[in-house]
C-alpha cells in the first residue's frame, strides 16, 4: 500500500452507504418491534434472522441505538406486565406451574431477542454503559412479575408452605420447587440477591423457629439416644433438601443453623441426661450410643470437651472405688487386674465410639494418670501383681504372644507411674527372691519384661536387675565347675591325712548336696548381714567350696548370706520318716536337737547365732516350727498357750508328729513389720508413704541433678532450678518444691552452692 | 469464526441458505479465503499498540500480511463486512492495517492519503 495520490485520481470519499433519516429509523423500528411482538406470540418461525439482524445493525451503525434500546425495552415491559396479571388471577395451587411456563417462556424469546440484537449489544451497549439486552430482560421480568408484590408473597408462602409439608412427610413436587428457585437464583442479576431477599431469609428464620420448637419438645420427652437419633435424620433431611431442590449457597448457613438447634443448644443437657446421658452410656458400655454422640458432636468441636470432663470423671470415680476396695487393696493381684480392666473397657470407648480422637486419649491418659498416682501403693502393687504373674499367672498361657500381651499390659500400667522408682525397688526385691528360690515360671518371660522395662527408661534402669540375671547364670556354671572339681581329686585331698580321715571327709563332703549361689552385692537388695553359725557339716561343705572359688577369682571377698537360703533335711520322727523343705535358719535350730533333745530359747540363740536385729529372725523362725499345726517339728515346754517365746522356754522334737505327707514344707509365720515371703503387702503405712530406701535414694539423686546442671550452668535462678531439676527427675519421679529446696540448702552446706551476694534467689557453683 | 453465520447456522441449520444482502460478492469471496485459511490456524493476537508500521513486526504472519496489502477501497470493505459478519480477528487485522497506514504522519499527510476534505474552520 505505497504511492496514494497517483493511484486513483479523485479517489472516493468513502461511504458506508446511504445515511439514515428519522423516518428511515423509524420504518426499521416498527419492523423490529413488530418482530419482536411475533417472538412473543412464538411465531418466530416466520421471521427471517439477517433481516432483523441488519436492520438492528443499521439502526446502531446510523446511530439510533438509544431509539431501538429503549424501544425494545419498552415493548417487553409490555408483554410482562400482561404475563404478570395472569400470575396475580391465577389460583395458589397453580402459581408455581404458571410462573415455571412463564419463565421458560421468558427466556427462550429474551434469547432470540438477544440474538438479533447482538451487534447493539456489542456496540451501543458497552459504548454507553447499558444493561446488555438479555440482563435488561431479566430484571424486567424481575420488577415486573416475580417482583410484583401479590406475586412475591404468595410465590414465598407455596415454598414454605411445601417445605414444611415436607418436613411433616409428605410428599412434595421437588421438581417444580427446583425449578422455581433455579429461577430466583438466575434472576440475581446486576447485584440483587433475589434467591436471598424473596426466599433463603425467610426460609431460614421459619426453619429456625420450628427446629427451635421441636428440638425443645422432643428432648424434654425422650431420652439422650432418641434425641441424637431424631437431630441425625433432621440433618440429613436438610442435607439432602438443599442438594435436592435448594441453591447450593444455602447447604453451609443451613447446616449452621442445625448445628445450633439441635446440638449447640442442648448439648449439655443431653450430657448431662438423668439415666440416659454419658455417664450413664460410659457406666452401660453403650458403645454405639457414644459413637453416635460423637460422630454428632463432632459438628460442633467445642462440645466434645464436656464429653472428655465427663468421661475422666467416670474414669476418677471407678478408679477411686478400686482404690477405696477393702478387698482389693488386700490383694495387689486383683487390685492391678481391676485397674487393667477399667483402662480396657475406656481404651474401647476411644478405640471404637471416639475414634481413636488424640484430645479423647488425652482425657484418658490425664484421667488415669491422677487416680492412679493418689495412691503410692499403686507402685508396689503392680510389682507384686508382676511377682505373682512370673509365680503363678503366666503358667496357663501356652503361647509366647499370650505372655506378650500380659506383660504390655503391665508396662501400659507402669507408664503411667509417676514413682517408677519405688517400682524398681519393689520389683527388685521381687525378683531377687523369684531367682534365689527358683520360682519364676519362665525364665523367657522374665527377660522378656526387662527388656519392656530397659525400652520404656532406658538401660540405666535395668542395668542391676540383668546383673542379677548375669548372677544366676554365673553360678550355675560355677557350681557346674566346682562339681567337677570335687569328682576327680577327692582321692588325692584323702591323702594329706589318714585314710579313715581322708574317706570320712569326703563321705561327710559328699553326702551334702549344696546349690551355692554368688551374688555381686551391688546389683542385689538388700544389705550383707553377718551369717549364723551353722552346723559343722556344713560349714565343711561351704569351707570348701569358699577355698575352690576364691582360688578362681582372687581378691574378691565372699560372705555368706543364710538368710535367703533354704535346706532339704531327711528327718528321722519318732513315728514317720520325712523330708523337710525349710529355711536355712531353720535347718540351723533343728540340727541343734541332733546333738541334744531339749535346748532353751537362750542357747539356741547362743549357739545358732541367728540374728535378732533389726528383725527379730530367730523368733520368727522358731516359731514357725512349733505354731504351726500342719508342721508342729517342735513342742514348747513350759507356759502352754503363749505363742512368743520367752528366754527360759524348753523346746524338744515333738514325739507325736503326725503326717501323711512324705514331703513336708514349713511355712514361715507372717511377722508384722517385715515383708513376708508370701508378699502381702506392707499395709501399715498409709497410702503416701514411700519405703525409706527409695526415699534415700531420691535424695541422692536430687542432690547430684541439682550438682550437674549448676555445674554446667554456673548461675541459676532459684525457681529455674527447680524446673531444670524437675525436668530431668520426670522420668523416675515427682520430686516436690520442698525436697529440692532442702537438698540445695545441704549442698550449700557442704559447699557445692552458694547464694549469690547480689541477690538471694540466684545460687552459684562452687567449683 | 463468523458469530453471526454462526447464529443464523444454530437458528436454521446448515442446509438453509443464508442471505447477507448487506456484503458484496467480491468482499465476501475475500472474507471466505481469510476463513478458509485461518479455519485450522487461528491467527496470532495483534499487539496494541502498533509497534511499527511494519505489520509483520507487531506479529502478523507473512500470509495475513500480503492478504491485506489491497486497495483502500476494498480494505474498507473488509472492515464493515467484518464488523457486520462480527469476525474478530479479521477486523483487527484490517483496522491494524490502517492503523499502519496513519501511524507516523501527520495531519497533511493523513488527508492526503484518506482523501479527506478539511472541514475545520480557521480557529479550530
Amino acid at each position: 500500500m505505497s504511492s496514494l495520490g497517483a493511484k486513483k485520481p479523485g479517489i472516493r470519499q468513502f461511504r458506508s452507504g446511504d445515511p439514515m433519516d428519522e423516518k428511515e429509523s423509524n420504518r426499521t423500528w416498527e419492523c423490529l418491534r413488530h418482530a419482536i411482538h411475533q417472538i412473543h406470540q412464538h411465531n418466530a418461525s416466520s421471521l427471517s434472522f439477517e433481516e432483523l439482524y441488519r436492520n438492528a445493525y443499521n439502526l446502531v451503525l446510523h446511530k439510533y441505538g438509544e431509539l431501538l434500546y429503549n424501544g425494545v425495552q419498552g415493548v417487553v415491559a409490555e408483554h410482562l406486565k400482561v404475563v404478570a396479571q395472569s400470575c396475580i388471577e391465577c389460583p395458589d395451587d397453580r402459581l408455581l406451574d404458571e410462573l415455571k411456563k412463564q419463565w421458560d417462556d421468558h427466556k427462550t424469546t429474551m434469547v432470540m431477542i438477544r440474538d438479533i440484537l447482538m451487534y447493539m449489544d456489542r456496540n451501543f451497549v458497552t459504548q454507553y454503559k447499558k444493561v446488555p439486552v438479555y440482563e435488561m430482560g431479566l430484571m424486567i421480568f424481575r420488577d415486573k412479575v416475580s417482583g410484583h408484590p401479590r406475586v412475591k408473597t404468595h410465590l414465598l408462602t407455596l415454598l414454605l408452605d411445601n417445605i414444611s409439608a415436607e418436613r411433616r412427610g409428605e410428599q412434595v413436587d421437588r421438581i417444580l420447587l427446583k425449578h422455581t428457585t433455579n429461577m430466583l437464583v438466575e434472576l440475581g442479576v446486576q447485584g440483587k440477591n433475589v434467591y436471598r431477599e424473596c426466599f433463603e431469609d425467610q426460609f431460614l428464620d421459619a426453619t429456625r423457629k420450628f427446629y427451635q420448637d421441636e428440638s425443645k419438645q422432643y428432648i424434654s420427652q425422650n431420652p439422650c439416644s432418641d434425641y441424637l437419633r431424631k437431630a441425625e435424620k433432621r440433618i440429613r433431611e436438610e442435607k439432602a433438601r438443599v442438594e435436592n431442590y435448594l441453591h447450593e449457597s444455602t447447604m453451609e448457613k443451613i447446616q449452621e443453623l442445625c448445628d445450633e438447634e439441635w446440638i449447640s443448644v442442648h448439648y449439655k443437657t443431653l450430657i448431662h441426661m438423668e439415666n440416659s446421658g454419658c455417664a450413664w452410656m460410659f457406666q452401660c458400655d453403650k458403645i454405639p450410643d457414644l459413637e453416635r454422640m460423637y460422630v454428632l458432636f463432632s459438628r460442633v468441636p467445642h462440645t466434645l470437651k464436656e464429653i472428655q470432663k465427663v468421661m475422666m470423671d467416670c474414669m476418677c470415680e471407678a478408679g477411686r472405688e478400686v482404690l477405696s476396695d477393702p478387698e482389693k487393696v488386700k490383694d495387689p493381684v486383683s487390685f492391678i487386674t481391676a485397674i487393667l480392666s477399667l483402662k480396657q473397657k475406656f481404651d474401647r470407648f476411644v478405640k471404637e465410639s471416639f475414634k481413636e480422637s488424640k484430645d479423647f486419649q488425652l482425657a484418658l491418659k490425664q484421667a488415669f494418670e491422677s487416680f492412679l498416682n493418689k495412691d503410692t501403693r499403686t507402685a508396689q502393687y503392680l510389682s507384686l501383681y508382676v511377682d505373682d504373674q512370673f509365680r503363678k499367672g503366666l503358667k496357663g498361657m501356652s503361647s509366647d504372644a499370650d505372655v506378650d500381651v500380659a506383660l504390655e499390659q503391665v508396662v501400659t500400667v507402669f507408664r503411667f507411674l509417676q514413682d517408677k522408682d519405688v517400682f524398681e525397688n519393689f520389683y527388685k526385691q521381687h525378683l531377687s527372691r523369684r531367682l534365689l528360690t527358683g520360682r519364676s515360671v519362665s525364665d523367657e518371660a522374665e527377660r522378656s519384661m526387662i527388656s519392656k522395662l530397659k525400652s520404656e527408661c532406658g538401660h540405666q534402669y535395668t542395668s542391676k536387675l540383668e546383673g542379677m540375671f548375669q548372677d544366676m547364670k554365673l553360678s550355675e556354671d560355677i557350681m557346674k565347675q566346682y562339681k567337677n572339681s570335687f569328682a576327680s581329686p577327692s582321692l588325692s585331698r584323702g591323702s594329706r591325712a589318714g585314710p579313715g580321715v581322708g574317706s570320712a571327709v569326703s563321705s561327710a563332703s559328699s553326702s551334702i548336696d549344696m546349690k551355692v549361689s554368688v551374688l555381686t552385692s551391688g546389683f542385689w537388695p538388700g544389705s550383707p548381714m553377718n551369717p549364723c553359725t551353722l552346723p559343722p557339716e556344713v560349714q565343711e561343705c561351704i569351707s570348701r567350696f569358699e577355698t575352690f572359688y576364691l582360688a578362681k577369682h582372687t581378691g574378691r571377698k565372699l560372705t555368706w548370706q543364710p538368710q535367703y537360703g533354704a535346706a532339704d533335711l531327711k528327718a528321722q520322727m519318732p513315728k514317720t520318716k520325712h523330708e523337710l523343705s525349710v529355711s536355712t535358719y531353720q535347718m540351723c535350730i533343728l540340727m541343734l536337737f541332733n546333738q541334744q533333745p531339749t535346748w532353751t530359747y537362750q542357747d539356741i540363740r547362743l549357739r545358732t547365732n541367728i540374728p535378732v536385729e533389726p528383725v527379730d529372725e530367730l523368733k520368727r523362725h522358731l516359731q514357725s516350727l512349733y505354731v504351726n499345726p500342719k508342721a508342729k517339728i517342735l513342742v514348747k515346754l513350759g507356759d502352754g498357750e503363749k505363742k512368743e517365746p520367752e528366754e527360759n522356754d524348753q523346746f524338744m522334737v515333738n514325739p507325736q508328729f503326725e503326717s501323711k505327707l512324705l514331703r513336708i514344707k514349713v511355712p514361715l509365720v507372717l511377722s508384722k513389720n517385715t515383708e513376708s515371703a508370701t508378699g502381702a503387702p506392707q499395709g501399715a503405712d498409709g497410702p503416701s508413704d514411700v519405703p525409706a530406701t527409695v526415699e534415700e535414694d531420691r535424695k541422692h539423686l536430687v542432690e547430684a541433678v541439682v550438682v550437674r546442671v549448676m555445674k554446667s550452668r554456673k548461675t541459676l535462678e532459684h525457681n529455674q532450678l527447680v524446673m531444670e531439676v524437675t525436668r530431668h527427675l520426670t522420668a523416675r519421679f515427682q520430686p516436690s518444691p520442698t525436697l529440692i529446696k532442702q537438698r540445695i540448702e545441704k549442698l550449700i552446706e557442704r559447699e557445692y552452692l552458694e547464694r549469690s551476694q547480689a541477690d538471694r534467689r540466684v545460687y552459684n557453683y562452687l567449683a | 469464526m463468523s458469530t453471526l453465520v454462526r447464529n443464523m447456522v444454530d437458528d436454521s441449520g446448515t442446509d438453509e441458505e443464508i442471505p447477507l444482502p448487506n456484503v458484496k460478492t467480491a468482499i465476501l469471496s475475500k472474507v471466505i479465503d481469510y476463513c478458509k485459511y485461518h479455519k485450522d490456524s487461528p491467527p496470532e493476537e495483534i499487539q496494541k499498540p502498533l509497534k511499527s508500521t511494519n505489520l509483520v513486526e507487531c506479529g502478523v504472519s507473512e500470509w495475513d500480511n500480503e492478504y491485506v496489502n489491497i486497495e483502500q477501497e476494498v480494505l474498507f470493505e473488509l472492515i464493515l463486512a467484518a464488523n457486520y459478519l462480527d469476525i474478530k480477528s479479521l477486523l483487527d487485522l484490517t483496522c491494524a492495517k490502517v492503523a499502519s497506514m496513519i501511524k507516523g504522519k501527520n495531519t497533511e499527510e493523513i488527508r492526503k492519503q484518506f482523501n479527506i476534505v478539511n472541514d475545520f474552520t480557521p480557529e479550530e
